[in-house]
């Protein structure tokens, strides 16, 4: 463990591509692109480290000195709640004294199977929102990262887009639940434009219900895709494309083989947080439906919530939040391990 | 563009088109719901909820916003929501940027399981959280204090901005800033001179991400305070949710109100994006 | 390169340690006894009314002072529980019977038969439904108790040339006839969200008019009886008329009472707060009850929310006399005029009767036309469950997917075994 660089997209592959456009990842011709200042350098670098040359410092000492002041805030801020829900689980309380229970707890929950309904709803619904932000998102991003006839419309654009995300979710919750409603005006479209003999239930069918609250999941978090995936498009060099489109790739190919490629560190990171944020999520069920019709819209986080604080129950509540915690460090863990490149993990 | 020939500029004109109405067209049906509620934050609520709905609002009103503009308690809720919003954003951006600068540019022994180990508290549902949250808050005396909003608040926050700055940072060529410190810079100038230009753009994103999350946090306001003296918008805009009614106008009003400085923020950021990039190392 | 990341760790410790420092400043010991009181009142009474309740106890109790916590509803039980797990007091604070298993759980409420049995006077005026016992301890008093029962929209029954209906069937005859004005027209909605609401305003309501309970005297759950049965199985039919809008699984109270504020509908069952609430949609909207109703018998489900006492409070005897306050006559009577929520003692009931508020005056009239009928909803452990399980109950029923007698079986047994381990 020497500091030993990280490699991005492609870099140590030779940087002239003698196959041709398909299944290939244009990278930077570092030391042939002008603009670049030290450009030259690198391949020095390189070179001379591969040669065995030893940095200053040694590597990890400088790194562990960047990370330590996040580390640290979070030792002090989250260790104690975290490790007080996990304790909390192995509890039980009566009469304002707590007693050591084991796995009581979690063997109920487990053997719960209105819990499991819970983890399906909530992978549906995490898979399902992951997939449509990013491709929503990623889809504008594109969209807006061109150049337009006219700038301030397009970035007029760019604002207006982003209006989902600013308003408060408590705010488009509701006024979800009226656009929904058999009175609203989605059914207006349906019954009193349309004339449809029925308005269509959309929160109070249990086949619709969790398909509109992903709806509105989606409606309001793009943007953050949108918004972080032109910031990472900015950084794309145009000299990528070029050599793309020298060799004859198309829009399509190039999006394959130079944009995805280029993303795919932002797109790991944004998707990674999203997954675990949605699997929690609790508000617009709560509002919208809370967890029905029956339990189809009822997720872990909101089985949590009924049990913590519906039910009073707040040990049994850590006990659910624990096993929470344990399927998402395994879930991340294997999105993260399937994302990865070969022989190299992705983060 | 202009002295294209002409079959190249109608294709340049007709990419244009394609572009902008295909945006328009998504923005369109995105932009009902928001439409639907900055209406409602103007007109009466009845004039919302009847049926069929009423498109063109009939009665256009001030007052819902006055209202709330006119209130010291709300006043109070939007400078005590740019103070948390501020803090918190400078204390996980700054605190996220350097860990996620280190996650990055170091293989670092244990990094991985660190990396996985700061998401944890995100792992956890925030309703079975609040409790410890709330019992540390007292220990430590930051109960009802916006700092200790601040503080619990980028517990939460700085997790995500690290993850999301190192994402950044990783698709920045390592090569760039190696080759500054073979020309001679320390490590520091290159991280100033040569990364720092080039994150810019991603740092923007993640800003707004830290910002708009303290701004809309809800379940810490509620729980961690008892005045208005640190209470925030959330706390404010929870108060028109009664028990058997919810006041649409003061919800919707405040929801504008509270969306308003946010869009700014952007649009600002937006411009320095652009600045940012013109004064980069790329161009 | 080195000293710069350090000096950075450094300054941001300092600035963490110092967030961590700054701590309010502690008010000095001042003379008179502060009494917390955590609530979600003030908005719903309106600020006005509140403070004058505060302030007309503390001009006659100068020594003690009340700081009153306003707390959203939706997180009012979360915060007690924090409080309760996490070592605040709240002397006194506003609960709903299904959060008071957990916090007792959690030794925060303080038994108040005790105090009862000092204050005659008190445990005389009290309705003897306020107390909302848990394991034989009166761990809060109702603030105030609420029917539910059929009300309408006086001009737009005007209109259509109805009469409010005076027994259940006339109650079928109306709601045909406002369904038949019209396409998308209804006469009311149904919500079965929320299983709390269906238990009380549906299923609660016709069960104490079939003559049933929810609970027997030992405590057992007893809903499947044959009057709980046939009590579901009325509602079952009215369901599958059609005549309520449609979306009910996924409608909740708030949005019902747009519907009947914003003029769609035309009837409700709820309490006697939809009134003034329905104002603060359409201020001029006139709603008033049906006289009260007999199938069986003539008894009403009644529902409250109430006030608790913290057992770990310092000062009980000052947020005792608060409560003395709370419930005194005059309060009770001001109180009950002011708000349209019957206070839970006999001067407030009392003072209803000769009232000319269209929804208060029949409220006597729906406790005392058969008051050995009148049903409580028991505080229960593990509410949120139970609820949610009535609610899929409900759900299945009405919409044909599980016989009557089979869903309120397993419901039953359910409750039973949540009962039971609760002992």
């Amino acid at each position: 463990m020497n500091g030993r660089p990280r490699r991005y997209a492609g870099s140590e592959r030779p940087a002239a591509s003698p196959g041709g456009a398909l299944g290939h990842h244009y990278s930077l011709p570092l030391a042939e692109t002008p603009g670049l200042r030290h450009a030259g350098a690198a391949a020095d670098a390189r070179r001379r480290r591969t040669a065995g040359s030893t940095r200053r410092l040694p590597g990890y000492v400088a790194g562990y000195l960047f990370v330590a002041p996040a580390v640290l805030y979070l030792v002090l801020t989250a260790v104690y709640p975290v490790a007080t829900v996990v304790a909390m689980g192995l509890q039980d309380v009566t009469a304002g004294r707590w007693h050591f229970v084991g796995a009581a707890h979690y063997a109920a929950v487990l053997r719960d199977p209105i819990f499991w309904n819970a983890v399906w709803n909530t992978s549906i619904f995490t898979v399902a929102s992951v997939v449509l932000q990013l491709t929503v998102g990623l889809g504008f991003a594109l969209l807006l990262h061109e150049t337009w006839f006219h700038r301030g419309v397009r970035n007029t654009m760019r604002g207006a887009l982003i209006l989902p995300w600013v308003f408060s979710t408590a705010a488009a919750a509701l006024m979800w639940s009226l656009l929904y409603d058999p009175y609203g005006l989605f059914n207006y479209l349906a019954v009193g434009v349309l004339h449809w003999s029925q308005p269509i239930a959309w929160l109070g069918d249990a086949r619709l219900a969790l398909g509109a609250i992903i709806a509105v999941n989606t409606w309001k978090s793009y943007p953050f895709y949108m918004v972080a995936l032109l910031g990472a498009l900015q950084n794309i060099l145009p000299e990528l494309y070029d050599a793309a489109k020298v060799d004859g790739a198309g829009p399509w190919q190039r999006f394959v083989s130079v944009t995805l490629p280029q993303l795919r560190t932002v797109l790991v990171a944004i998707s990674t947080v999203d997954l675990i944020t949605t699997f929690g999520h609790v508000d617009l069920v709560n509002m919208l439906t809370q967890g029905g019709p029956g339990r189809a819209t009822e997720t872990v986080a909101f089985y949590v919530y009924r049990t913590a604080l519906l039910d009073g129950n707040l040990t049994k509540g850590a006990a659910t939040s624990t096993i929470m915690l344990a399927l998402l460090v395994l879930g991340t863990q294997a999105y993260l391990r399937a994302l990865a490149r070969r022989g190299e993990p992705s983060w | 563009m202009v002295t294209a020939p002409p079959r190249r500029r109608l294709r340049v004109i007709g990419h244009h088109a394609w572009l902008v109405g295909l945006t328009s067209l998504a923005a369109g049906v995105i932009l009902v719901p928001v439409a639907w509620m900055v209406s409602a934050s103007v007109r009466p609520i009845r004039e919302v909820l009847t049926y069929p709905p009423v498109l063109i609002p009939k009665t256009v009103s001030g007052e819902y916003m006055a209202r709330i503009l006119h209130d010291p308690a709300y006043q109070r809720f939007f400078a005590n929501s740019i103070v948390l919003s501020v803090g918190a954003l400078a204390l996980s951006l700054t605190l996220g940027a350097l860990a996620g600068y280190g996650f990055s540019r170091f293989r670092l022994p244990g990094g991985q399981a660190m990396l996985l180990g700061i998401l944890s508290v995100l792992m956890l549902p925030r309703v079975t959280l609040i409790v410890p949250y709330f019992r540390l808050a007292h220990v430590v005396g930051l109960y009802d204090t916006l700092p200790g909003l601040i503080v619990a608040n980028t517990a939460f926050l700085l997790p995500i901005a690290t993850w999301l700055i190192k994402g950044y940072l990783d698709s920045i060529p390592q090569e760039l800033d190696e080759a500054a410190m073979v020309d001679g810079c320390t490590r520091v100038q290159s991280l100033h001179k040569v990364v720092a230009p080039l994150a810019v753009p991603g740092l923007v994103g993640v800003a707004a991400f830290i910002f708009i999350g303290a701004w809309n946090e809800y379940l810490l306001a509620v729980v961690l305070t008892e005045t208005p003296r640190s209470q925030t918008l959330t706390v404010g805009l929870a108060s028109f949710f009664g028990q058997y009614v919810r006041d649409w106008n003061g919800i919707m009003a405040l929801s504008t109100l509270a969306s308003v400085p946010l869009v700014a923020i952007f649009v600002f950021l937006q411009r320095w994006v652009v600045q940012g990039m013109s004064a980069g190392a790329v161009k | 390169m080195r000293a710069r990341p350090s000096c950075r760790v450094a300054v941001l410790s300092v600035v963490v340690l110092l967030a961590f420092t700054v701590a309010p400043l502690a008010n000095a010991a001042g003379s008179p006894v502060e009494i917390k009181w955590m609530e979600w009142w003030v908005h719903e009474w309106g600020p006005d009314n509140f403070n004058n309740l505060i302030a007309g106890f503390e001009k006659a109790n100068p020594d003690i002072k009340i700081t009153v916590v306003d707390t959203p509803y939706p997180q009012m039980s979360g915060k007690l529980d924090a409080a309760a797990a996490g070592g605040e007091t709240y002397d006194l604070f506003g609960v709903e019977g299904s959060w008071l298993p957990g916090l007792d759980k959690l030794g925060y409420v303080e038994d108040l038969d005790p105090w009862l049995a000092k204050n005659k006077d008190f445990a005389d005026n009290l309705l003897p439904t306020a107390r909302r016992k848990i394991n034989g301890r009166t761990l809060s008093f109702c603030l105030y108790m609420i029917p539910y029962q059929f009300a309408y929209n006086v001009d737009q029954f005007a209109a259509a040339g109805l009469r409010p209906p005076t027994n259940w069937d006339e109650f079928i005859q109306v709601e045909k006839k406002l369904r038949n004005s019209g396409a998308n027209k209804y006469g009311m909605s149904m919500p079965l969200a929320d299983g709390g609401f269906a238990l009380t305003r549906y299923f609660g309501f016709r069960l104490a008019q079939e003559g049933g309970q929810f609970l027997d005297a030992s405590g057992r759950a007893v809903f499947n009886s044959p009057q709980g049965v046939a009590a579901m199985t009325w509602w079952k039919n009215f369901y599958q008329m059609g005549l309520v809008v449609p979306g009910s699984f996924g409608e909740d109270q708030a949005r019902m009472l747009e519907y009947i504020a914003s003029g769609q509908v035309a009837s409700i069952i709820d309490g006697p707060f939809i009134w003034s609430k329905s104002k603060q949609i359409d201020p001029k909207i006139k709603l008033a009850y049906a006289p009260a109703w007999r199938a069986k018998t003539g008894g009403y489900l009644w529902s409250c929310s109430g006030v608790g006492m913290s057992a770990k409070s310092q000062n009980k005897d000052a947020a005792w006399k608060f409560l003395e306050y709370l419930y005194s006559p005059t309060v009770a009577v001001t109180m009950t005029k002011a708000i349209s929520l019957p206070w839970a003692t006999h001067a407030a009931m009392t003072s209803l009767n000769g009232s000319t508020d269209p929804m208060l005056r029949y409220i006597p009239q729906f406790a005392n036309q058969d008051t050995a009928a009148n049903i409580v909803l028991p505080a229960l452990p593990d509410t949120g469950t139970l609820f949610d399980l009535f609610k899929t109950t409900f759900q299945n029923t009405v919409s044909g997917k599980v016989p009557v007698k089979q869903a309120l079986d397993e419901a039953a047994t359910a409750w039973q075994s949540a009962i039971a381990k609760s002992k």
